[in-house]
């Protein structure tokens, strides 16, 4: 005789609770932990300067416009160059009588200011360049560019629509 | 007809189980929300002091700006005035007295921040919740334009 296996699962009402409930807390889960929708206002052509400090004398002369500079840590885009300047790299020293403290230039070093340009992502707490480099003044930055770089700050940025 | 359902304790365990879940993850998200929405919300006004920065740096503070504190990036007020001083630094001299010294190109900035979002518990002032001021403490700051180390310098009473 032939005994034909018949499936012994049948749903039952506790079922039906556990796959309700289970549905409602994934549901509140997923409206919870959404991410907040994102407070991006514009994405925005801007300029902003930084300061390489302490870099060898005449090593602006390397860095030409249209470079790339790079965030060195996190290989980030920070923008084009369009601008390159350079000045003293100078240390405070005190007069011998302490009454004021100079900013004194530094032999064979020299800053090397570097304007940049990127499309920057506006929010109302930050400005993040294309890379994702965040600029803010007096931001450390480490830059490379394609023979060069060096460490310093972010000196300069130009506010939206000034 | 003969009926086929019959509680077990599995099914009781998993039922109780599941609808703690969703009480406690309704708890934890709306109901301490809604609580929170309720606190009364003190206006505190505090200052902040930022000690030998450039030019540059104090040029990208304006009033008005959103104070932001580094760690948590909560806003924690909006600055209402800004005092730029030229910086004090500690010089000795060369009989091995210390000076506080008047500094080329570096400042001293205090500023006034203001905040709707504080609460005050006895001697406790709290910002944004979450951030207690403490008068001395050194804290990472940001605005959107520029960063930089401060100091919880006063607070009005």
């Amino acid at each position: 005789m032939k005994h034909e296996r018949k499936s012994t699962w049948r749903p039952n009402l506790f079922d039906l609770v556990i796959v309700a409930l289970g549905a409602a807390v994934m549901a509140v889960i997923v409206l919870v932990m959404r991410p907040a929708a994102a407070n991006i206002s514009e994405t925005v052509p801007m300029e902003y300067t930084v300061e390489l400090q302490n870099m060898p004398e005449g090593a602006w002369e390397l860095v030409n416009t249209g470079d790339m500079l790079y965030d060195n840590i996190r290989n980030q885009a920070m923008g084009t160059v369009v601008a390159v300047d350079h000045a003293p790299y100078t240390r405070p020293i005190a007069n011998a009588s302490a009454t004021h403290v100079y900013q004194s230039p530094v032999p064979n070093a020299e800053n090397v200011i570097l304007t940049l340009r990127t499309n920057m992502t506006v929010t109302d707490s930050s400005l993040v360049s294309e890379g994702g480099y965040i600029v803010r003044v007096g931001g450390a930055v480490a830059g490379k560019g394609p023979c060069y770089a060096g460490t310093g700050f972010v000196i300069g940025i130009t506010r939206e629509g000034e | 007809m003969k009926k086929n359902f019959r509680l077990n304790w599995v099914d009781l365990l998993i039922l109780v189980l599941m609808v703690g879940l969703v009480a406690g993850t309704y708890m934890k998200f709306r109901v301490s929300k809604t609580t929170n929405v309720v606190e009364p919300q003190t206006p505190i006004t505090y200052q902040v002091q930022i000690t030998n920065i450039r030019k540059t740096t104090v040029d990208a503070l304006r009033e008005g700006d959103a104070l932001f504190d580094d760690d948590s990036g909560r806003n924690i007020g909006t600055i209402r005035s800004i005092e730029a001083t030229p910086a004090l630094t500690l010089a000795v001299d060369t009989e091995g007295v210390y000076h506080m010294t008047e500094t080329d190109d570096r400042y001293d900035v205090i500023l006034t921040v203001e905040t709707k979002e504080g609460s005050i518990s006895g001697n406790t002032y709290t910002v944004a919740r979450i951030y207690t001021l403490n008068i001395g403490s050194f804290r990472d700051f940001h605005t959107k334009y520029s960063t930089w180390q401060g100091r919880i310098w006063g607070i009005e009473r």
